[in-house]
């Protein structure tokens, strides 16, 4: 496989009645979802309704049911490591980066775990994408900011080269302009590589302004909403 | 006064090899959460090995020492997948008995098989007396551990610093679920882990035995200096399990050479519970800070 060839290719994701939680809270009952290949999908809704759920149970983190569940025609196994290797990457809720390596080695961890084989290129590639990153390189990421360390873990799931990008509330605890350039440099790098994205958020504005679609979890399944409509919003917030 | 120097030395060397098992356990820890306490009954059954090797098949002591390294490393991945990886949600307590309960089985394992005629005579690797500087002399073997601790400290560090593997490690022990979301292979890695500080164990049974004897119980009470050594350092420092594990070994020697072999342990025994008072995090640890 070349560099880029797996970010290029397209893939979609087919999720069919999904049920997932902790031990007997079930969080998800019998949720479908679909993305297609290069969209841009913002998954909204309140506090414990199951977005971090869905996440994880894609990711193979929390055990989970479906009858189907597909990510570029092939399953998705209950492996976060497989998941991975299939092309998809996890920003976790948190930013979770690793605080004692230096960004610099954030983003190579990255790209151990997405098993990349030109790993100079495709760092390069993406440092280019996020410039501000270039100055913190060096330094340990548990030092950073909030907003940097949102960046780092982006920039540590696109060293991957993830077919799809999903990031658990990238917005959470970051000011209105960290919020506002990380979400315009997460899309547009996306949109570049050919990835997709599936981004959950509290912050619905900043979905609407980003994604293709925003989808709301309500009672643990997926409705589609228009985020400019305010009235819908609120009756499914409420 | 050259005395005590060369008692110094010596301990230096002591401390080193405490230092090794020391580094192995906290490099255990600190990836998997869980204190081994088989650690010293592995490096004994691992000298037993070389020792079987020699006496029972015949190999000269180089051969056994391959014969023994391969094994221990083995050994460590058998161990890993047949007592610890089985049923994680049982908790890291439930994981660390486990390691006690592997450490007794292993000891009888050895009464029993070797217990009858111990404790054996080893052979030393260097023989000689080893270097005259000023008044004193440093014998032979202490250097060859000094060397020895040198190159697998100095591999190991730079294995850590700029390795793949050495950084997957660094991560699965900061954030062993942020490591396996990142799509790093855990089980392989912790496998790995355990085969190298199996073979640390052993490679000090091998310069131990030769002045200590070879016993099923002979790592057991270096086992306890090395877990002061290790509180010393700081618990989850890699070298500060070493500097820990020096002091200790210098400590200990020079008071023993000093006064006598039960003031020796009483020193020791003493400062672990006043670094325990005075810095709990240890001299090279971090305080425990959790972050609301």
């Amino acid at each position: 496989m070349t560099a880029g060839s797996r970010a290029a290719a397209s893939a979609a994701l087919r999720i069919s009645n999904l049920r997932a939680g902790y031990g007997k809270a079930r969080v998800l009952h019998g949720l479908d979802l679909a993305v297609e290949p290069g969209e841009m999908v913002g998954v909204a809704g309140p506090n414990g309704v199951g977005k971090s759920t869905l996440l994880k149970a894609i990711s193979g983190l929390m055990p989970r049911m479906a009858d189907r569940m597909e990510f570029g025609g092939a399953p998705l196994k209950q492996s976060p490591v497989d998941a991975v290797v299939q092309g998809i990457a996890h920003v976790p809720e948190g930013r979770r980066v690793l605080a004692d390596l230096t960004v610099e080695e954030n983003l190579r961890i990255g790209g151990i775990g997405g098993r990349v084989q030109d790993f100079a290129s495709v760092r390069q590639g993406v440092v280019d994408r996020f410039p501000s990153i270039v100055p913190l390189l060096h330094r340990k990421a548990g030092l950073l900011s909030g907003g940097q360390q949102q960046l780092v873990a982006i920039a540590r799931g696109l060293v991957a080269q993830p077919r799809l990008l999903m990031v658990d509330e990238l917005s959470l605890g970051l000011s209105p302009t960290a919020v506002a350039s990380i979400s315009a440099a997460t899309v547009s790098s996306c949109r570049e590589l050919g990835a997709s994205l599936l981004w959950v958020d509290q912050n619905l504005a900043i979905l609407g302004k980003h994604c293709d679609r925003v989808i709301l979890l309500r009672d643990g399944v997926a409705v589609d909403i228009d985020p400019r409509d305010t009235g819908a919003t609120n009756s499914a917030y409420f | 006064m050259g005395l005590l120097l060369s008692a110094g030395i010596s301990g230096i060397a002591v401390g080193l090899l405490y230092g090794m098992i020391g580094f192995a356990i906290v490099m255990l820890y600190k990836s998997t959460g869980v204190a081994n306490f088989a650690q010293g009954t592995l490096a004994t059954l691992g000298g037993f090995v070389c020792w079987a090797s020699m006496t029972d098949l015949g190999l000269p002591l180089w051969a056994a020492i391959v014969v023994a390294l391969v094994a221990s490393a083995v050994l460590g991945v058998a161990v890993y997948f047949v007592v610890i990886r089985p049923r994680p949600s049982a908790g890291n307590l439930n994981i660390t008995v486990r390691t006690l309960g592997l450490s007794l089985l292993l000891l009888a394992v050895m009464e029993w098989r070797w217990g009858a005629g111990a404790p054996y005579r080893f052979p030393a690797i260097v023989e000689g007396t080893g270097v005259q500087v000023a008044d004193f002399v440093v014998p032979a073997q202490s250097l060859l551990i000094a060397a020895v601790a040198a190159a697998i400290m100095g591999t190991l560090w730079a294995l850590f610093r700029y390795s793949n593997v050495g950084l997957s490690f660094r991560a699965m022990a900061e954030q062993p679920d942020t490591a396996r979301l990142l799509g790093l292979p855990a089980t392989r890695l912790s496998a790995a882990t355990w085969a190298i500080s199996a073979v640390l164990g052993t490679v000090v049974a091998i310069l131990l035995a030769p002045s200590s004897f070879l016993a099923p119980s002979t790592m057991e009470s270096y086992l306890l200096f090395t877990f002061t050594g290790i509180v010393l350092g700081g618990l989850t420092s890699l070298p500060g399990a070493l500097l820990g594990s020096v002091i200790v070994g210098v400590v200990s020697n020079v008071t023993i050479v000093a006064l006598s072999l039960e003031a020796g342990v009483l020193v020791v025994f003493a400062l672990l519970l006043v670094v325990m008072l005075l810095r709990p995090q240890g001299l090279l640890g971090r305080p425990e800070s959790v972050r609301l």
